[in-house]
């Protein structure tokens, strides 16, 4: 192996901002995410759609399938930008369960991405819509209960 | 000093381009660079058109997605540039923002020379703490026959035999 150069780029000098906190300036930036995400609504779910689709394989095994599966909520998750991995996970994972006895269709794509989208505007919120929808899905063959307040 | 105990640095000047084709996830992310404060932000959704300004050289930061039209678009741009023959092009700052966070994409991004990755969903506070960091301070930069990028080496080991660097101060 030839000898490495190594080279000390010089840093790019930043005036500092007078008058506004760090604090300040992130709070505007996590506004302006949400705002972005609420007026492209529509925007969104196509896209995430349409990439979800892309994803669907013709014919694939149990672990491609939940490889899949995961993958693409992963995308709709970075997609929609505020969502929560939490709620994206349990998504992903029923899914799985139900992929395992069928196939998907743009139905269950669709119940996935409403269910994640509704996840901005209050965590948790799209998991329980999810479950709710996912038991009228003809074939769907599991009894789950939407998630129930931890007690002590 | 951690990013965070610093006092907000004023990000207008910074010439900004960022390189997604998703629609929805560019304008979210352009909407975020602006709320951060850049005024000069531009957006493509192709390699050619990012790369007609790159060339010019008159940009300070490359925000890229890995999947530009195919899975390898934004490898292939970020591999152009390291590749440039213009030696400041060569060591712009470039961050990686992607959904593909498998160990895989993480390690050809860094191997291809990225600076930073950072996965989607991206937060302001996180997109500002590299932006920064890439700007303000930069890793030493390697030039060899197999790779070129920011160090990766984020902390030094003691090893036996000679350095086989050879090290060079201030910008090619």
């Amino acid at each position: 192996m030839s000898a490495a150069v190594v080279m000390a780029p010089k840093a790019m000098e930043l005036p500092v901002l007078a008058g506004q906190t760090l604090q300040s300036i992130l709070a505007r930036a996590e506004r302006a995410m949400a705002d972005a995400v609420a007026s492209h609504g529509e925007a969104w779910r196509v896209n995430a759609l349409r990439e979800l689709r892309s994803f669907l394989p013709v014919r694939l095994g149990e672990d491609a399938w939940r490889k899949t599966v995961w993958r693409a909520a992963h995308e709709i998750r970075g997609f929609a930008g505020l969502v929560q991995r939490q709620a994206a996970d349990a998504a992903a994972g029923a899914l799985c369960r139900w992929l395992d006895q069928g196939g998907m269709d743009e139905r269950i794509g669709t119940v996935l991405l409403e269910a994640l989208l509704l996840d901005l505007s209050g965590p948790g919120r799209g998991q329980g819509l999810l479950l709710q929808e996912l038991h009228k899905l003809p074939g769907w063959p599991w009894r789950m209960s939407a998630p129930r307040p931890a007690t002590a | 000093m951690s990013w965070v105990d610093r006092p907000p640095y004023d990000l207008s000047g910074v010439r900004a381009v960022l390189v997604e084709d998703n629609e929805p996830m560019a304008a979210l992310i352009t909407e975020v660079l602006i709320a951060l404060g850049l005024r000069k932000v531009q957006r493509f959704a192709d390699v050619e058109g990012a790369w007609s300004v790159l060339a010019g050289g008159q940009v300070d930061l490359l925000l890229l997605d890995l999947v530009i039209g195919d899975v390898g678009g934004g490898l292939n741009l970020l591999r152009r540039v390291r590749h440039s023959d213009n030696a400041a092009l060569r060591q712009l700052p470039i961050i990686v923002l992607s959904g593909y966070t498998e160990q895989e994409a993480v390690v050809s991004a860094r191997d291809v020379g990225a600076n930073e990755f950072l996965a989607k969903p991206v937060s302001p506070a996180g997109l500002y703490s590299r932006i920064i960091a890439v700007l303000t301070e930069p890793r030493p930069f390697v030039v060899c026959s197999t790779y070129t990028g920011p160090d990766r080496r984020r902390s030094q080991r003691p090893f036996d035999g000679s350095d086989r660097r050879t090290v060079e101060e201030g910008r090619t």
